[in-house]
């Protein structure tokens, strides 16, 4: 049995093993990246987009196409129009509107039944 | 029997003779003890505010041949050192015990189950033929304290890592339903590692080469594709882009095994959302070992339900991905036994925490919580709204026990989480730790909480009580408490010894059957799809998931309407066929009257019998809501078979006024009904996140006094014009009310659209009245929403009174008519 070293810990471990039973690193060559990636690029922060705020504001209900167009009073020019108005009225929870109706339809079929039952007997 | 070992020093020597917790009882140069406050806890116990905290530790001698631990049992807040003797590891397989390790002198054994929250993989035993092995048996608070020890900490990371890696390999192979290799299961073990990640840990990003195939053990990862600049918020952008993807893998899935035969970068990146365990393996290794890759590869395709090198896909419908995401990001999913409440269902009676006030002798159930949308299949319009209140929901990896000084709280036998009474000492820890609010503090030895208990006879009355139930008072105190919280329903009437099945108290007693416990795994199908075949669920307590399919109460539904238009119709057409009051035959004094009277009053009787039912909270007496269904059907049927006995005259003074409270009853009770079905569900459209009457109310009081204060503003006569008479007209009157109930509108959309009907007056106002008038418009309109609400809740409750009254009424006088009945004929 070949042994190695781990470099992180300095444990002695078998060579056979990919990673280190003492700290968990990595044993084997693993490829690295070269580039940064975006995300670590802006330092780990999270810039958003216009159209993202804009999502995002129009998510808190502010309809920002409707905002008066006076300069020198609020920042910012004239937003797109990302207003979800109708696509949150178009969302809405409609429902389980088939088994009300069908339970109602009961509800009125014995009501008429009983209704009935009255008018044929007092008849 | 194993034998407690109680002299201090042979404890204190045992501990010596084991390397890895040796450093607690070490001493410094001085004589003194290096670690003596943690060593005195643990070991010996310390008192604390008149209770006693500790010992931790207890040094035992099984015998040969004596179980130590048993094999898938839950009592996993305990775990064992060897400190002398020869013990062995064995699993069942089929109906015989297979042998699959030794424990050598000095390790330690079964802390995994206490780490992960599993039960125990195998039994332990000393072997037989060998001398008496000596056992030291600590408790969960006892691992907290041992861990800052730098030999015990470390030489635990190692075993838990390695432990955590032959588990996963032999559930894999478990999977595999084939002989693996040994060597190719040793070959595997050394190219792969255990790792335990956090939530937020971003496991790799878009772009990074494929190392590791990553196998999710247990936990929930976030795949993103197209957004790595902002992998965290990518959800934000789905309206906007449509080529990002995003979903969600479970445990049982894997990632990376397209780069064994083709080298290349991640093409999405996954981020850990909750604590989550991941076995990675070396590409390099399964890339080399041809023979090891051949064996396993299959496997972890077959486990994992996503294809080999699928990238997470923009969602069919964005609303599944927000249930699904607060589904996991809240933890609901990962609880073992869930109480959910469809609020389409939930007709806002307060039963079930009555009803866990009845059993426990204060409630421990709140019915406010983590509330999520979903709908109720892809792209289906409909939508479920679903409260998963503040109830413990015996959490997979339960953070209360991390703190619990006593470890009085802990997870026992069946998978429960409890609290042991008599061992905690109300420090509160444990309420602090949840992160559900599901556990509450009382006064100790008030477990009533300040209710009064009533007899048996002030219980009987109370059918007919219309009395708001009396809420307990708040607890004020600070010392002497003691912690509290959802166990099942266990050690009580509901659950009986030798009983087949659990009970919930809760659920029983739900009329509507709105409140279900669950395995969240199945109940919620959005979940289901993303987890593999590894994901195990035999030990989730397994409620009826009844929010789907209720089978019991599609047969009482189908058989209630079968049997109303059969026995009712019967029941016309036989007295139009045979008049009400001549004999069906010739020798009988048997009358259509006679027969439907006495059917009518069975099916009285029976109905009479729900009340009853309710009242029974502390023992089995068959779900409320099958009675509730029986209640309403028997009512219907009763009321058809009465009329038809009444027949065309009215009779006397007394039997009009019978059947005057009949015909009131009836009429109530099918008011009720009609409330029950479609109230909540239109209550739910409106008020999107569950709300209950007194914080409702309670707001309502805030908003008014905003209102009011906003008005008697006295800096702007224009301003305050406007508020007292545009703004309190517009949105206070009868239409903006109706608007509620009509339009449904969500409450942000519709504020925005109050604020636009009032921009125009705020033109020519300072940026502070414009603020003024806004918020006073925003109160206003809310205010609205909120009586709308109010009124809907009112509702659900209104019909109750006349039901009640007109039901004693009837009872009174039908009392009165048998008597009459039996008086006259047998004169």
């Amino acid at each position: 049995m070949s042994i190695t070293t781990c470099e992180k810990c300095g444990e002695v471990v078998d060579e056979a093993k990919a990673f280190c039973p003492g700290c968990g690193s990595s044993l084997v060559d693993e490829e690295e990246r070269k580039d940064d990636s975006e995300f670590d690029a802006s330092g780990g922060t999270q810039e958003f987009s216009e159209s993202v705020f804009n999502v995002m504001l129009s998510d808190m209900g502010l309809n920002i196409s409707e905002i008066p167009d006076r300069p020198g009073q609020r920042a910012g020019d004239k937003a797109v129009d990302t207003t979800p108005a109708d696509a949150a009225q178009n969302n809405a929870a409609p429902g389980n509107k088939v088994p009300i109706v069908v339970i109602f339809g009961i509800l009125i079929l014995v009501i008429v039944v009983i209704l009935l039952a009255v008018f044929l007997i007092r008849k | 029997m194993p034998r407690e070992i109680e002299n201090h020093e042979r404890i204190i020597d045992a501990f010596r003779n084991v390397d890895i917790v040796s450093e607690l009882v070490e001493k410094l140069p001085n004589g003194e003890f290096r670690n003596e406050l943690e060593m005195d806890i643990i070991l010996f116990g310390r008192s604390y505010r008149a209770n006693k905290v500790g010992p931790y530790a207890r040094l035992i001698e099984f015998f040969p041949g004596e179980i130590i631990l048993n094999e898938n049992t839950w009592a996993s807040s305990i775990f064992y050192i060897l400190v002398k003797g020869k013990l062995e590891a064995s699993v069942s397989e089929h109906t015989e015990r297979k042998i699959v390790g030794e424990i050598q002198q000095g390790n330690s054994f079964g802390e995994m189950a206490l780490l992960s929250g599993t039960p125990r993989n195998a039994t332990v035993s000393v072997t037989e033929g060998t001398e008496p092995a000596l056992v030291l048996e600590l408790t969960r608070p006892a691992l907290r304290l041992l861990r800052k020890l730098p030999k015990f900490g470390k030489s635990l990371d190692r075993s838990y890592r390695s432990y955590g890696l032959a588990l996963t390999l032999n559930e894999l192979k478990d999977l595999a339903d084939v002989d693996i290799d040994a060597e190719v299961i040793k070959r595997l073990n050394d190219a792969a590692r255990f790792a335990v990640y956090e939530k937020d840990h971003v496991l790799f990003q878009e772009g990074d080469p494929i190392n590791r195939v990553v196998f999710v053990r247990n936990g929930w990862v976030q795949r993103v594709s197209g957004a790595s600049f902002i992998p965290k918020s990518a959800d934000l952008l789905l309206d906007a882009e449509s080529s990002i993807g995003i979903d969600f893998l479970g445990a049982g899935s894997c990632m990376g095994l397209e780069a064994i035969d083709n080298p290349g970068v991640w093409t999405y990146t996954a981020t850990v959302r909750g604590r989550t365990e991941v076995v990675e393996i070396a590409v390099s290794r399964l890339r080399e070992e041809k023979q090891m890759s051949a064996a396993i590869v299959p496997i972890l395709k077959r486990s994992s339900n996503i294809g080999d090198s699928a990238k997470p896909m923009p969602p069919l419908d964005k609303r599944v991905l927000t249930a699904t995401s607060k589904e996991i990001e809240t933890g609901v999913v990962d609880g073992i036994n869930l109480l959910v409440m469809d609020m389409a269902k939930c007709i806002r009676c307060g039963n079930c925490s009555l009803a866990c006030h009845k059993v426990h002798g204060h409630s421990r159930l709140v019915r406010r919580g983590i509330h999520i949308e979903r709908p109720i299949k892809p792209n289906s319009s409909a939508m479920q709204s679903v409260l998963v209140p503040s109830v413990c929901m015996h959490c997979q990896d339960p953070e209360c026990l991390t703190g619990c000084p006593t470890g009085a709280i802990a997870r026992f036998p069946d998978g429960e989480i409890d609290i042991e009474p008599a061992t905690c000492i109300g420090c509160g820890d444990c309420a602090t730790q949840c992160p559900y609010q599901a556990i509450s503090m009382i006064p100790l030895g008030d477990n009533a909480a300040g209710l009064s208990e009533k007899g048996r006879f002030a219980n009987l009355f109370s059918v007919f009580s219309l009395r708001e139930t009396e809420l307990p008072p708040p607890v004020t105190q600070t010392e002497n408490l003691l912690a509290v919280k959802c166990n099942l329903c266990k050690d009580t009437g509901m659950n009986p010894p030798g009983a087949k099945q659990a009970a919930y108290s809760c659920e029983e007693n739900c009329p509507t059957g709105a409140l279900v416990r669950v395995n969240p795994h199945e109940y919620f199908d959005e979940i289901t799809n993303t987890i593999g075949l590894i994901q195990k669920s035999k030990t989730h307590a397994i409620g009826e998931n009844i929010h789907k399919f209720d089978f019991r109460a599609m047969v009482l539904n189908v058989a209630g309407t079968i049997v109303v238009l059969l026995i009712g119709g019967l029941a016309i057409w036989a007295t139009y066929t045979f008049s009400q009051d001549i004999a069906l035959s010739p020798n009988t004094w048997i009358t259509m009257r006679w027969l439907t009277g006495l059917t009518g009053l069975v099916g009285i009787v029976w109905v009479m019998l729900y009340p009853v039912r309710k009242q029974i909270y502390r023992r089995r007496a068959g779900a409320l809501r099958y009675w509730m269904l029986s209640h309403i059907y028997l009512g219907i049927l009763a009321t058809v078979l009465i009329l038809v006995h009444g027949g065309t005259s009215s009779g006397g003074l007394m039997t009009s006024m019978l059947m005057i409270s009949f015909d009131l009853t009836i009429a109530t009770g099918l008011f009720g009904a009609i409330c029950y079905l479609i109230i909540p569900r239109f209550m739910t459209r409106i008020e999107r996140e569950p709300l209950l009457l007194e914080d409702l109310e309670m707001r309502r009081e805030e908003l008014r006094s905003q209102l009011i204060r906003a008005s008697e503003n006295e800096t702007d006569a224009k301003l305050r014009n406007i508020i007292r008479k545009d703004v309190r007209r517009r949105f206070l009157g009868i239409n903006y009310l109706l608007r509620q109930y009509l339009r449904k509108e969500d409450l942000n959309t519709m504020l925005a659209d109050a604020r636009q009907q009032f921009r125009p007056a705020a033109e020519s106002m300072s940026r502070v009245d414009e603020a003024r008038l806004m918020d006073a418009v925003e109160s206003a309109a809310t205010l609205r929403r909120i009586d709308a609400l109010v009124h809907l809740h009112q509702l659900l409750k209104v019909w109750l009174a006349p039901h009640v009254l007109f039901t004693s009424i009837m009872l009174v006088l039908l009392i009165l008519h048998i008597a009459q009945v039996i008086y006259f004929s047998g004169r």
